[in-house]
């Protein structure tokens, strides 16, 4: 009760119309009301056409007029297939939600009548939609109980079989006859041929066919006259045709019989399949094997060489899952390619056995869900249409196909979602690691300025000195850090760096410039005789330096040495800086080159990290497509080195 | 003169020299420890009535450093903080840190902060803490009597508002922490969220400033509340 009322609101908050079309005449007063309701009330209206599964060719004009009338007036088409007419718009109106149905209503023939009517059965079945019933003055074919256009039921097999059957049954009546058993005993046994022909034929034709015969045959050799067709005794007129009614029904009730089991075998040879395609598509790791698996088994199971377009290559070669040896030429795809750009646009089918481009060699199909298309598939149709039960394969599988790739697809974004938040929390991570870093120079820098301003006269004389160095450290440190800080900003932002020939020994004095004179230790540089020149972004390598030098400055003891080092090596220029510290541990030696790693201390809040200096010198041999490690000098400290292109230049 | 001793524990060479050289300016006696492990052994060769204590230590976690010697010694613990999460703070406060300070901090800020302990320290040294009746400026508390003066008027108080003046007065000096406070007046496992401890705290304060006009109440946002001894104010 509370459901329904429910689904009523939804309904209410969003009415959809679904509109049921036909090739009948009347279908346009049915469009004309539903799209007038449309105007008035909907917000979304959907019109679909219901297709008997082995219908050859749709392309009658009138359908076409209607549909483009139902389009115009407002409504997206959808093109159903099914011989279940009825079921078909009840699945379908479940599945959109559809508050309103319109259909067109031809009253049946009167021997019909005893069945439930149409519109009675989807208000049974559909007990929330509002039905819209308009009438069809005209005795145009029933719009939703149209004729299956079958092949014909023909065939040589079942013909002779029915013969064979009725031959067989003859001359055991004869026996019969001989035998002085009851001419009844003749009437059971040909009721039980014509039962036995109705069971092994493939048609009810042949069903009729072997009661006819079975009537002429009795009347024409066991009834007297025998051997004329004529009856003296009118009661076997009434023996006739009791006797014909009950073959015949015996025979529909055999052939129902027959097909419930072909359909039981079909839907679980159906549900197989698809639960084989759905399990493959569940291990499938990427689109690409998504659309291989659903591709080759729908080859497999159709028989047919199976194409697929991606969404944005429909101008290019699709990829061919061919099922025999017989090679299509791209050449002869190329003139699909119309018929693969409608489809596209459209979402929805062309080619052969359709209305669309019926002399194509191939059925293309839109592989879609509700709001993505993902791709086109083709399926080449030299071997005749598609039978009912591979048209439910065929849809069912694509219905698959186009539900993985949607998932995949969901799946794609939401990891692009994650990288960037991942990113997000790196940025944010950088931010409050920078402030971390800053807050201790500038509490030392702030700290002594007070001081010196309020307290000057109480200090001596070396503790002033003292402090002076202070603050010109600090402030060195924040000058170095903020130099870091713009080269990440800058590298992040662009990793393209300017490259060009430049003197090894220039670059090493700006950076001992830069880093001013260290009284505590002594630095030593080490190059060759002649002049060595490497491609760098001389600003960049020398800033690589400066953190290196820094570091040994303020890592190692005072009084200990800090060499640096440049020499050739066949086509790179090696540059060192080694220091007679502690060393590092090998555990650390490739940590240290991590965003924010602080060395020994687990604990985040060291009163100064080492910065992102290291962090950025790695960036910047990346960006020169190089790198650079950390070794254990001899005997004591560490070495960082790093290499270069080298330049070789023409001294005249 | 100031007869404190006390105990510095900085890594940071500058911030250090920052440290000593103003407690020599204001002329402390103190001592230096660079280190988690030395920091506790000067503790207990040196019995210091305040430690200034850096959280990010190379050796051990400062508040290791906390917990060690809170077990032993009843000496102030001013923590200095270079990380703007109150989660450090709050957990140093829990572990037994008496006040904060988040780099950069002033040296006025630190003298202040210093001179506050001092204050308090004397106060403990010459009144026990089972005293019966607490004074700061305006404000006297009468345990006894359960009777709350602010300038000569009698205020009346919910029995959850005493409990909480009553915290305060007792730890007067001390930052406290919201859970430390919950888990005091309300008792620990009991589901009282810090919200109803704010509506509290408010309406304690209405009633204490209706007649004084100074707050001796002061909020650390994110951290807790901190009953301010009258004459630091």
């Amino acid at each position: 009760m509370n459901e329904m009322r429910k689904d009523e609101k939804n309904s209410a908050k969003n009415t959809v119309v679904l509109l049921c079309l036909s090739s009948s005449p009347s279908s346009r007063r049915v469009i004309q009301a539903a799209a007038e309701f449309l105007r008035i009330e909907g917000s979304e209206g959907i019109a679909i056409y219901v297709a008997p599964n082995d219908a050859l060719n749709d392309d009658n004009p009138r359908l076409e007029e209607n549909i483009a009338l139902a389009r115009e007036s407002g409504f997206e088409f959808h093109s159903l297939q099914s011989d279940d007419i009825l079921v078909s718009i009840t699945e379908y109106a479940k599945r959109i939600s559809a508050s309103h149905l319109f259909l067109g209503y031809t009253a049946p023939p009167i021997l019909l009548q005893t069945r439930r009517t149409v519109s009675e059965q989807l208000t049974q079945a559909l007990p929330n939609v509002i039905i819209h019933v308009i009438p069809d003055p005209l005795s145009s074919p029933v719009p939703l109980m149209q004729k299956k256009s079958g092949r014909s039921p023909w065939n040589i097999h079942d013909f002779v079989l029915v013969l064979a059957i009725m031959a067989a049954a003859t001359f055991m009546c004869f026996w019969v006859d001989q035998s002085r058993y009851s001419n009844a005993n003749i009437i059971t046994i040909y009721i039980l041929a014509v039962l036995i022909a109705s069971l092994w034929t493939s048609h009810q034709i042949y069903g009729i066919m072997a009661s006819i015969l079975y009537i002429l045959l009795f009347n024409f050799l066991f009834i007297e006259p025998r051997f004329t067709l004529l009856v003296y005794d009118p009661e076997y007129l009434m023996t006739y045709f009791v006797t014909m009614a009950a073959a015949l029904i015996t025979g529909s009730l055999a052939v129902r019989v027959k097909n419930i089991a072909r359909r039981s075998a079909e839907n679980a040879y159906q549900a197989k399949i698809l639960l084989d395609t759905s399990n493959q598509l569940e291990q499938a790791q990427s689109a690409d094997e998504i659309i291989s698996i659903s591709c080759r088994q729908l080859a497999t199971l159709l028989s047919r060489t199976v194409l697929f377009y991606g969404k944005d290559e429909i101008n290019a070669d699709p990829q061919i899952y061919p099922i025999s040896a017989k090679a299509i030429s791209l050449g002869e795809l190329q003139k699909d390619h119309e018929t693969v750009t409608w489809v596209k646009e459209h979402r929805h089918y062309a080619g052969a056995y359709t209305s669309r481009w019926p002399d194509c060699q191939r059925q293309y199909l839109s592989i879609h869900t509700d709001d993505y298309g993902y791709g086109i598939i083709g399926i080449d149709m030299s071997g005749g249409p598609f039978s009912e039960f591979e048209n439910m394969i065929l849809h069912s599988i694509l219905n698959e196909f186009a539900m993985a790739l949607e998932n995949e697809r969901i799946e794609q974004e939401r990891q692009r979602a994650e990288i960037k938040a991942e990113n997000e929390r790196m940025r944010a991570s950088f931010l409050r690691s920078i402030s971390h870093d800053l807050r201790t120079p500038l509490t030392s820098i702030y700290g002594n300025a007070t001081n010196l301003s309020a307290n000057e006269k109480y200090m001596s004389e070396e503790d002033r000195r003292k402090v002076y160095t202070d603050i010109r450290d600090d402030a060195v440190w924040l000058v170095d850090e903020m130099e870091n800080i713009l080269s990440v900003t800058r590298l992040e932002s662009d990793p393209k760096i300017n490259l060009s020939a430049e003197n090894v020994e220039d670059v090493i004095e700006e950076s001992l410039r830069r880093i001013g004179s260290h009284s505590g230790h002594q630095i030593i540089v080490r190059l060759p005789d002649y002049p060595l020149f490497a491609l760098m972004d001389a600003k960049l390598i020398s800033q690589v330096l400066v953190n290196l030098l820094s570091n040994a400055v303020k890592y190692t003891p005072e009084n200990t040495e800090i060499i640096i080092a440049a020499e050739k090596k066949d086509d790179i220029v090696e540059i060192s800086v080694s220091d007679q510290g502690e060393g590092i541990a090998d555990e650390e030696k490739e940590q240290i080159f991590e965003l924010f790693h602080t060395g020994k201390s687990a604990h985040a809040d060291s009163s100064r990290s080492m910065g992102v200096g290291l962090n950025v010198c790695r960036m910047i041999m990346q960006a020169h497509g190089s790198t650079i490690s950390v070794h254990d000098n001899v005997p004591r400290g560490s070495v960082f080195v790093f290499t270069l292109k080298a330049e070789d230049i023409d001294y005249e | 003169m100031n007869d404190m001793k006390i105990l510095v524990v900085e890594d940071d060479r500058p911030v250090m020299n920052l440290i000593t050289t103003t407690l020599k300016i204001h002329e402390y006696e103190y001592s230096q420890a660079a280190n988690g492990v030395q920091a506790i052994s000067l503790c207990s060769s040196l019995n210091p009535d305040l430690i200034l204590l850096d959280l990010g230590l190379p050796d051990i976690d400062g508040i290791e450093v906390i917990r060690n010697v809170r077990s032993w010694s009843s000496a102030v613990i001013i923590i200095i903080s270079a990380r703007d999460e109150d989660s450090d703070k709050i957990e140093a406060l829990d572990a037994g840190a008496d006040d904060y300070l988040t780099k950069p901090f002033s040296v006025d800020e630190m003298m202040a902060r210093i001179r506050a302990a001092g204050r308090r320290m004397q106060y403990l040294n010459t009144k026990s803490d089972e005293s019966a009746v607490f004074v700061n400026g305006p404000l006297s508390i009468d345990f006894a009597s359960n009777l709350v003066m602010v300038s000569g008027n009698e205020i009346h108080l919910t029995s959850n508002e005493y409990k909480l003046l009553c915290l305060l007065a007792r730890n007067a000096g001390k930052v406290l922490t919201h859970t430390w406070i919950i888990d005091r007046i309300w008792g620990r496992g009991v589901s009282t969220d810090i919200v109803s401890l704010r509506v509290y705290m408010t309406s304690l304060r209405k009633k204490l400033k209706a007649y004084t006009g100074t707050d001796l109440i002061r909020t650390h946002i994110g951290i807790g509340y901190q009953m301010v001894r009258a004459e630091n104010l």
